[in-house]
């Protein structure tokens, strides 16, 4: 039952991927942007998530803030960083996004301390056993949490006006303008979406770990760059893919290749490989 | 075939189920002065691109001055003697115009990373790049940055980087695209110049009449198939050409 | 006389000036996104160290460091050719995670408590700041030469569009694989003089942030330019010696600094400097 055991624990990983990496893989097919200081409104959603849920009790409540309070902050940094430079070559938009995250890692690390804090009270607790397997409560929100999130935004994708206003931008921004779309609105729902799955995806992890601490989207911040050229740049579906592949990858290969190489060396280790064999990523068009 | 300065065998260039170019077959002799026509995706630039290396053919061969050049990269072209002007014009807008040339003009200095560490000096190339600018008529151009010029100086830019290169064969995507009446007259007639000193050119163009003028062969591509291959006159008024272009929109000059 | 303080301080500065200068070559000179720029750093520390571990002296230590560093970078150099931009720039990233993931599981490398007891240069303290400093102006004046030769005017073309520069004659593969060697070569050289200053290297000295450490002085000096990106690493290192009290702040102060400049003035101070240069140059015209 090993391998069962390491599949689930690699799709719980995953599936957090998952709802980090989306959040990327949306500003790049939309702006053709790396959008590196997305992990760090995902360690800024954890730390809602651990602030709220400690003053005021209610784990719902730090759902709602840091999701809003993610969102609007993404909206913010493609307003004030990203929309200014677009017309610049493709280094600078990546090396500004370096510079912010670099910036508010450091922030996080001086305003709350370097030592990170976890909750007063784990808001869930216990396991479910589902004959020989084990999962924390808390996993298996993960999962759920993943599930629903990602298919509500298929949904939103292919069946409201919303949705298809979006599709179509992504597409070819110019048709989208001239059929009426205002791209602008279309690219501030992207980065609003995006930084709320990330922020759920904090407060979702601040649980798992029952730790917050201002280096924790270090290491999201490169791997999930990985995961999506992995998936195809810009392509949601192959994104998901690679996400929940990597999070099993890592739990069989920490087992069995832990000698060689670190865990989290491991996301490079398949870059690498696919940028040599097939750049596109598995679903990529670029 | 044996002094034909380039050979086409057989050229077939297919990307998915799409067949872009469909066993296209002529030579060109040293000197020739070819126009390449045909309606809007026949695979003109497909094939011009197939010549100096930017495509990999899916079957077929290329051979230039003797030398079977099908496998051999872009750069190893150049240096054999075949110089390219782009369709969509593509300056170095990080040099002024006079550089532009000047490095085209340097490539005997270029050949190697060594040589080329070793070597400081500009003057002779930039002198010979304002010969070349000179013969295309943008010599009052050299020092500006190409950013702020118009599309008619870029499109002679082209040519003249081209030119800097020695080329024995020379391909012009669509010189003449772009430009009114009096420049594309113009234009037309400083590459009959050219191709009077030395190399031969081949030329894609819509523009009918002045291509008609100053070419001495016409080879006409429909849907990636040579429909025609002869004197303007003849193949203009080829009841296949006529019907590749007509029922389609563009074109007639 | 320099206090132990001071000398450590410049000797700093100039490694900081190597690995920056060389960055600058890759990226500046020759427009290609390296972002794992201390993966370099650290393969010429881990191969001078060893080097000098196991009896070979100073020199034929820091050679060892250069070759493996360049013997990477040409490696990575390769990976450039088949991928542009914003992958290339992730593949870097890549290179350097890689780096570490595999030097801190290795046991001969020392894993996470790396490698110690590295002897010293032998030139005394004075003496080993002057090759460290002399390393550092010879680079410069060579990262100078280098721009005005042919070399530098086809990483010019190179690095504006690549493609058009096959069309004219450039052998872009080897003359981008020349840059990497050369930028890495320069970053193995500051990795080995680091290992004798040391005298302990860990996985942790060669990580992103350092990469980023170094991008930072090559965006902040101006990307390309040299004497920006000289005035740049010499700024940045002093700046949280000097300042004491930021020295806390510094990583906030880098990516602060990288952000603002990459969105008010993305080229650098260099760029700065050439804009207020421009009205002054236009006077003499003026005048009839």
């Amino acid at each position: 039952m090993l391998y069962v055991d390491l599949t689930v624990q690699g799709l719980v990983q995953g599936s957090m991927y998952a709802l980090v990496a989306v959040g990327l893989t949306l500003v790049y097919g939309l702006l053709r942007v790396l959008h590196v200081a997305h992990a760090g409104l995902y360690t800024l959603g954890a730390y809602i998530g651990v602030l709220v849920t400690n003053a005021t009790g209610s784990l719902a409540l730090a759902f709602v803030v840091a999701i809003v309070v993610v969102g609007l902050a993404g909206m913010a940094i493609y307003r004030l960083l990203y929309e200014p430079i677009l017309d610049q070559p493709p280094y600078v938009p990546l090396i500004a996004s370096i510079g912010l995250f670099i910036a508010l890692q450091e922030l996080f690390r001086l305003v709350f301390g370097p030592y990170g804090l976890t909750f007063d009270q784990p808001p869930i607790s216990g396991s479910l056993v589902l004959g020989p397997l084990r999962l924390q409560w808390v996993q298996v929100a993960t999962l759920g949490a993943a599930a629903v999130c990602l298919g509500g935004l298929a949904v939103l994708a292919a069946r409201t006006r919303v949705g298809v206003a979006w599709r179509a931008t992504v597409n070819d921004r110019q048709m989208a303008e001239s059929f009426g779309i205002r791209t602008i609105r279309v690219r501030y729902l992207n980065f609003f979406i995006g930084s709320a799955l990330a922020a759920v995806a904090g407060v979702l992890v601040a649980m798992l770990n029952n730790f917050v601490e201002p280096t924790m989207g270090a290491v999201p911040s490169y791997k999930m760059l990985a995961i999506i050229v992995l998936g195809g740049l810009g392509s949601v579906p192959g994104t998901l893919i690679a996400a929940l592949a990597l999070g099993v990858l890592e739990s069989f290969g920490t087992i069995y290749i832990g000698d060689l190489l670190d865990r989290d060396a491991i996301a490079f280790l398949f870059l690498i490989a696919m940028l040599m064999v097939r750049p596109r990523g598995l679903l990529g068009k670029v | 075939m044996s002094e034909a300065l380039l050979c086409i065998d057989r050229a077939h260039v297919q990307f998915g189920g799409v067949v872009a170019v469909a066993d296209a077959g002529f030579a060109v002799a040293p000197g020739e002065r070819v126009g390449l026509i045909g309606p809007n995706g026949a695979g003109k630039t497909t094939l011009l691109r197939v010549i100096s290396g930017v495509v990999s053919p899916t079957r077929g061969r290329v051979t230039f001055r003797g030398e079977d050049i099908t496998r051999l990269p872009v750069h190893r072209r150049a240096r054999r003697g075949l110089g390219l002007s782009q369709q969509i014009v593509r300056p170095f807008r990080s040099m002024s115009v006079l550089d532009n040339v000047a490095l085209a003009a340097g490539a005997a200095r270029t050949r190697r990373p060594l040589g080329a560490l070793l070597a400081r000096d500009r003057t002779r190339e930039r002198e010979r790049a304002r010969e070349l600018l000179a013969l295309v008529g943008i010599g009052r151009h050299a020092d500006s940055a190409p950013a702020t010029l118009p599309l008619g100086v870029l499109k002679r830019l082209e040519v003249a980087r081209a030119l800097a290169l020695d080329p024995q064969l020379l391909l012009l995507d669509e010189p003449l695209a772009g430009l009114n009446h009096v420049e594309a007259h113009r234009l037309a007639d400083i590459i009959v110049a050219v191709n009077e000193q030395g190399p031969a050119v081949i030329l894609i163009e819509h523009n009918l009449g002045e291509v008609a003028r100053v070419c001495g062969r016409l080879l006409v591509l429909d849907q990636g198939t040579l429909i025609a291959d002869a004197e303007p006159a003849v193949a203009l008024a080829d009841e296949r050409v006529r019907a590749a272009y007509m029922g389609r929109d563009d074109a007639a000059a | 006389m320099l206090g132990a303080y001071e000398l450590s301080v410049l000797t700093l500065v100039g490694i900081n000036v190597l690995l920056a200068l060389g960055l600058n070559m890759i990226t500046g000179f020759c427009g290609q996104i390296s972002l794992g720029h201390a993966a370099f750093y650290g393969t010429g520390a881990y191969a001078a160290a060893l080097a000098s571990k196991s009896g070979a002296g100073f020199v034929p230590a820091l050679a060892a460091g250069v070759a493996c560093a360049a013997m990477l970078g040409v490696i990575v150099g390769l990976a450039s050719l088949r991928v542009r931009a914003d992958f290339l720039a992730i593949a870097t990233m890549g290179v350097n995670f890689l780096f570490l993931g595999v030097v801190r599981q290795q046991d001969a490398l020392g894993g996470e408590l790396g490698i110690s007891q590295i002897p010293g240069s032998g030139l005394g303290d004075f003496g080993f700041l002057l090759a460290v400093l002399g390393s550092a102006v010879a680079l410069f004046v060579f990262s100078i030469y280098l721009k005005r030769s042919w070399m530098g005017f086809v990483f010019d073309s190179i690095a504006d569009d690549e493609d058009t520069a096959q069309v004219l004659g450039i052998d872009v593969a080897r003359f981008k694989l020349v840059a990497f060697a050369l930028g890495t070569g320069a970053a193995g050289l500051a990795g080995g003089l680091y290992a004798h200053y040391a005298h302990i290297i860990v996985p942790d000295a060669f990580g992103f942030t350092v990469s980023i450490t170094i991008l930072a002085m090559v965006v902040v000096g101006g990307i390309g330019s040299n004497w920006g990106v000289l005035a740049a690493a010499v700024l940045l290192t002093l700046m949280p010696e000097a300042l004491r009290v930021i020295s806390d702040y510094k990583l906030l102060l880098y990516g602060g600094l990288v952000l603002l400049v990459m969105r008010v003035s993305p080229g650098g101070l260099a760029g700065l400097v050439r804009l207020a240069l421009r009205p002054l140059r236009r006077a003499p015209r003026g005048v009839a």
